[in-house]
């Protein structure tokens, strides 16, 4: 495949070149104009790109770190660049993933050729013909599913991606997103145009994997009217790095009744601070439906936003977090609702265990003009053992009376009745408690494809194991 | 005037939500008052705060004790700040009533021992700009904190509430609810968290806001925040803001109410709530004549 | 003269599907009509419909009330044009205790102020009647009341309230028998202080028993699949609806 020897060229060579630089001239972050030119030169960037990078660093410098959240003392900030050097020394050989990992995808049963795409090794394997079956059917509809680098240079698509590139999200959002502006690289480019609907979704899954994009991807969807897409962000097979920043960035544009669904299994390796940037802006009647697994990283603040800009508009987000041991896991949701008829649905399920920190974080805002509007918030946590972590930050600020927003949080721990129930059956003490937080996670389970819901009840399972001492 | 960083969020977050802290200009009061209340009380202790000042109240049941304590604050501004140390076994009741006029920064905390309870019920009538911040220690086992709190904030006034339950003795339990009525730009913040500390174990805390919003000229921010680091736990909070549910107004249009009626009946279902928390008639009849002006044909 | 209630051609949907095709009707002054059907033939649509539920859109047809069409008004102003529905499942409204409730709807669709007195002993006598504790008075409405004391709040409402056309939406269901006799003695007290009409929407024949059935209607897929006298409800009692439905298709 084309891509993937491609990719493979860049990533051996792309930021090798740090060393080449003397330390004492940057300060603050050790990132410099010189860096950014260095990878506008080896992108070929546009001369727009090129400034926006440029300018992307100036607000990255200028911009204070976040002030709340999980703690990312454990992330050397002032020297950013090791970590996109880092990529440059991302494991290409299957032999030199740690163990733990290895295991991991033994147990979960990814197939051999997973692995190898992991690995970075272009293998032919049975999905892939699946892959391209879509992409021909796909291409003919008229959508564009392609990465983002050659879109850019591509004259069908380099004004609408000028247009919409970090629009939604701004460099100065905050400091991860304006590292992510100067820095970016790798992902996807989805054009889905007026009126078609596309029944197979498609997978990211295997394009990450094989490009080895995974740090500072960005991810643009645009879907025009009445058109249908069901996108799977493919972190559903551990990556590794060295040392982990992983600050994508994703923008989604859902135009007028048109229906975006998003899906994430995200299970990046445990040593991985996941600062992702997530936003969808809702036209008139469009609809965006999140469903988010995260599961893995050491570090991780995510928060999917959504704007609902035209009457009517909607969001649904359907998550589940699990924090296990050394985990920090700062999840949930964001809705803005900004014309009138607009509702917005956040479900979410977060499970803490051995030690695990998991914290459900969201903003529900009703703007004046938003009339008519309707929100609900439901989340659950399950504490697992007592000596972890859970807690339930939600925000709403309302500002129309003619609205009605409801809010509902739960904490707890698995029942002894329902664990005494199960095993009064027959089951043991583990798999009771696994079958519970099975059933305590079908939120997200059921919203999912088939082998996704599978191998996230796996990962569940897995988690589960040896949890009762 | 001094910059003063109040009512801060124990779990910071997102900070354009503008719900982490908040930043006051705070009149220097040039007096200071100190009050305290300690010995067996049959009668509720009436503390009227009418004066611009600063007041101290110190309040301490002692083991098995009840005792209440009402504080009614009609001052133009003021800084008042109430300590309350309830001991085994003992009840404290805190009743706080603010009508004031300017800016009110009003302190509660409370440590409450082994199967001590407290009881709190705060209602704000009116203050262009009241904080209110309210501390429960939950120290003992079997500790309880019942907070009820109303509101009606309209003209202008901006009300921000930022209560703490700490769930530290096994078997604590807590119980929030809170009510109120917002209109012609009223500007209120209800902060309330549940933090259950490792060991509380078999606490169980609940919390509850119902908003009624009147008009569209107003701010409502509610922030309900769980913390939880102890398994054996029951945590829940509940929040709904806005408009009548639907199907409750056209059971009362059914019986010939208007909606005019029945935003009425309800914006002052959400203070008189709380009235039956104030057993004091004297403290009742206050709070009448406030409400109303003295129009109550009941 | 015009009938005091009158239905035209009346289809109704909820959420965009459609659940009355055209039911038409009449109740004039003084009349009980009795309402059955299978489940789910509307029969409950129909009534929340009259009293102008948001929950349902009239697609076509029309609600007259002594002649004069009421179909596009508020709950409110039916309510004071003299309907009242008494309610299958009864919401609860935390805040407002029953009597203040009763006393401000009473002064709604009176137009005329109280003396609390009076009103609170005429609450009280209704209350006897219907063997209701008078703590419930005080109670927040609805709030925490059995099925049964649901029932019965509804019918206090109705005997205060005194409206024209009483619709009763399944108010003997889920009741014991002592229960549906005190339901069904306040229904009787109603009709001989007023001489109002009453449209009985019911499974059974035991509400029925004290009073005179006038007019049958079976309601059967959104439609009126027939129509008779009081022996109709015997006749569909004992042999079921099963005709009426095959009728429809």
């Amino acid at each position: 495949m084309k891509e993937k020897t491609n990719v493979n060229d860049i990533d051996r060579s792309l930021y090798d070149f740090r060393n080449e630089e003397d330390e004492s001239e940057y300060f603050d972050s050790g990132l410099s104009k010189e860096i950014i030119r260095a990878i506008s030169d080896e992108k070929n960037d546009t001369d727009w790109m090129r400034e926006f990078r440029l300018r992307s660093l100036e607000i990255y410098q200028k911009t204070k770190m976040v002030d709340w959240g999980p703690s990312i003392e454990g992330l050397d900030v002032d020297n950013i660049v090791t970590y996109i050097r880092q990529k440059s020394r991302m494991n290409t050989d299957w032999e030199a993933v740690p163990d733990d990992i290895k295991d991991t995808f033994e147990r979960l049963g990814i197939p051999q050729a997973e692995r190898e795409s992991l690995a970075g090794v272009g293998a032919q394997y049975d999905s892939e013909l699946v892959y391209h079956n879509v992409r021909k059917e796909v291409a003919e509809s008229g959508v564009v599913y392609t990465d983002l680098e050659s879109a850019m240079h591509d004259e069908r698509y380099a004004e609408m991606i000028r247009q919409h590139f970090m629009k939604l999200v701004p460099p100065t959002d905050h400091k991860f997103a304006a590292l992510h502006g100067a820095v970016w690289s790798g992902g996807s480019f989805v054009y889905v145009p007026k009126g078609v609907c596309l029944e197979i979704p498609l997978q990211s899954y295997f394009r990450l994997n094989a490009k080895g994009a995974g740090q500072f991807e960005h991810t643009l969807i645009i879907l025009e009217e009445g058109s249908y897409l069901h996108f799977i962000e493919g972190c559903s097979a551990p990556k590794y790095y060295e040392a982990g920043l992983h600050a994508g960035c994703v923008e989604l544009y859902v135009g007028r009744n048109a229906t975006l669904r998003y899906s994430t299994i995200e299970n990046w390796s445990k040593n991985m601070y996941n600062l992702n940037t997530k936003r969808a802006l809702v036209e008139e009647g469009g609809k965006i439906e999140w469903v988010s697994g995260s599961f893995g990283s050491h570090v991780s603040y995510l928060y999917p936003m959504s704007i609902l800009n035209g009457r009517g508009a909607s969001a649904e987000f359907t998550g589940i977090t699990f924090a296990g041991e050394g985990q920090n896991l700062d999840t949930g949701a964001k809705v803005v609702h900004n014309a009138p008829d607009t509702s917005s649905y956040i479900n979410t399920k977060s499970i803490s265990k051995s030690g695990g920190i998991s914290t459900f974080r969201s903003a529900v805002t009703v703007n004046k003009n938003a009339e008519g509007s309707r929100s609900a918030v439901n989340c659950e946590s399950l504490m697992l053992d007592r000596i972890s972590r859970s807690d339930t930050v939600p925000v709403m600020d309302i500002r129309t009376n003619k609205a009605d927003i409801g809010h509902e949080a739960k904490i707890g721990r698995i029942s002894d009745e329902a664990v005494f129930y199960l095993m009064s059956r027959g089951l043991d003490e583990d798999s009771a408690k696994a079958m519970i937080v099975r059933g305590f996670a079908d939120n997200v389970s059921k919203e999912l494809p088939l082998e996704y819901a599978m191998e996230m009840n796996n990962l569940i399972g897995l988690e589960m194991k040896g949890s009762i001492g | 005037m001094d910059n003063k960083r109040l009512n801060i969020l124990p779990v910071p977050t997102f900070g354009w939500l503008g719900v982490n802290d908040a930043v006051r200009e705070i009149a220097v009061l040039p007096d200071v008052e100190s009050i305290t209340v300690e010995c067996r009380q049959t009668e509720p202790v009436r503390i009227d705060l009418s004066d611009n000042k600063e007041y101290e109240i110190n309040v301490c049941a002692n083991e098995g004790e009840s005792l209440t304590v009402i504080e009614y604050n009609t001052a133009d501004s003021s800084s008042v700040s109430t300590k309350i140390k309830a001991k085994s076994g003992s009840r404290v009741k805190l009743i706080q009533v603010i009508a004031a006029a300017g800016q009110t920064v009003n302190n509660v905390s409370a440590e409450v021992l082994d199967n001590a309870s407290f009881e709190y019920v705060l209602l704000t009538l009116s203050g262009a700009d009241t904080l209110c911040e309210i501390k429960a220690d939950l120290a003992g086992r079997g500790a309880g904190f019942d907070a009820n709190i109303g509101y009606k904030v309209s003209n202008e006034d901006k009300l921000d509430i930022n209560l703490l339950a700490s769930h530290k003795g096994k078997k604590t339990v807590s119980n929030i609810a809170v009510s109120g009525v917002l209109s012609n730009k009223a500007d209120k913040t209800f902060k309330g968290t549940i933090d259950f500390l490792n060991g509380a174990v078999g606490a169980v805390g609940a919390e509850k806001e119902e908003v009624l919003l009147l008009d569209e000229s107003v701010i409502n921010k509610t922030v309900p925040l769980i913390l939880c680091a102890e398994e054996d736990v029951e945590g829940s909070h509940g929040a709904s803001i806005g408009r009548i549910d639907e199907k409750q107004v056209f059971y009362m249009q059914s019986r010939g109410l208007d909606e005019q009626r029945i935003y009425e009946l309800m914006a002052n279902a959400k203070i008189i709530r709380l009235l039956k928390y104030i057993d004091d008639e004297q403290t009742l009849l206050r709070i009448n004549n406030a409400l109303d002006g003295g129009n109550n044909d009941e | 003269m015009a009938h005091l209630l009158e239905i035209k051609g009346l289809s109704a949907s909820a959420e965009k599907k459609e659940i009355l095709h055209g039911v038409s009707l009449f109740i004039d002054g003084g009349e009980t009509h009795v309402l059955m059907g299978p489940n789910g033939a509307g029969k409950s649509t129909l009534g929340s419909t009259i009293m102008g539920s948001p929950e349902y859109t009239v697609g076509s047809g029309s609600i007259l009330l002594d002649g004069e069409d009421i179909t596009e008004l508020s709950p409110d102003k039916r309510a004071k044009k003299g309907i009242f529905l008494s309610f299958q499942s009864p919401i609860e409204i935390p805040g407002i205790t029953l009597s203040e409730f009763l006393r401000n709807a009473l002064e709604q669709t009176t137009g005329k102020h109280m003396k609390l007195w009076d009103f609170k002993k005429k609450l009280k006598a209704a209350m006897d009647l219907l063997d209701m504790d008078p703590s419930y008075a005080d109670r927040d409405l609805n709030v925490g009341f059995s099925g049964g004391e649901k029932k019965k709040a509804e019918i206090l409402q109705l005997l205060i309230l005194q409206p024209r056309l009483a619709i009763l939406d399944e108010t003997d269901s889920g009741l014991d028998v002592d229960a549906v006799r005190t339901v069904s003695k306040g229904i009787d007290e109603y009709k001989k202080q007023t001489g109002g009409s009453l449209l009985v929407i019911t499974h059974n024949t035991k509400i029925l028993d004290a009073l005179t059935v006038d007019k049958t209607h079976i309601l059967a897929d959104g439609k009126v699949a027939a129509e008779g006298g009081g022996e109709l409800v015997e006749e569909v009692i004992s042999s079921g609806f099963e005709k009426y439905i095959k009728k429809e298709r």
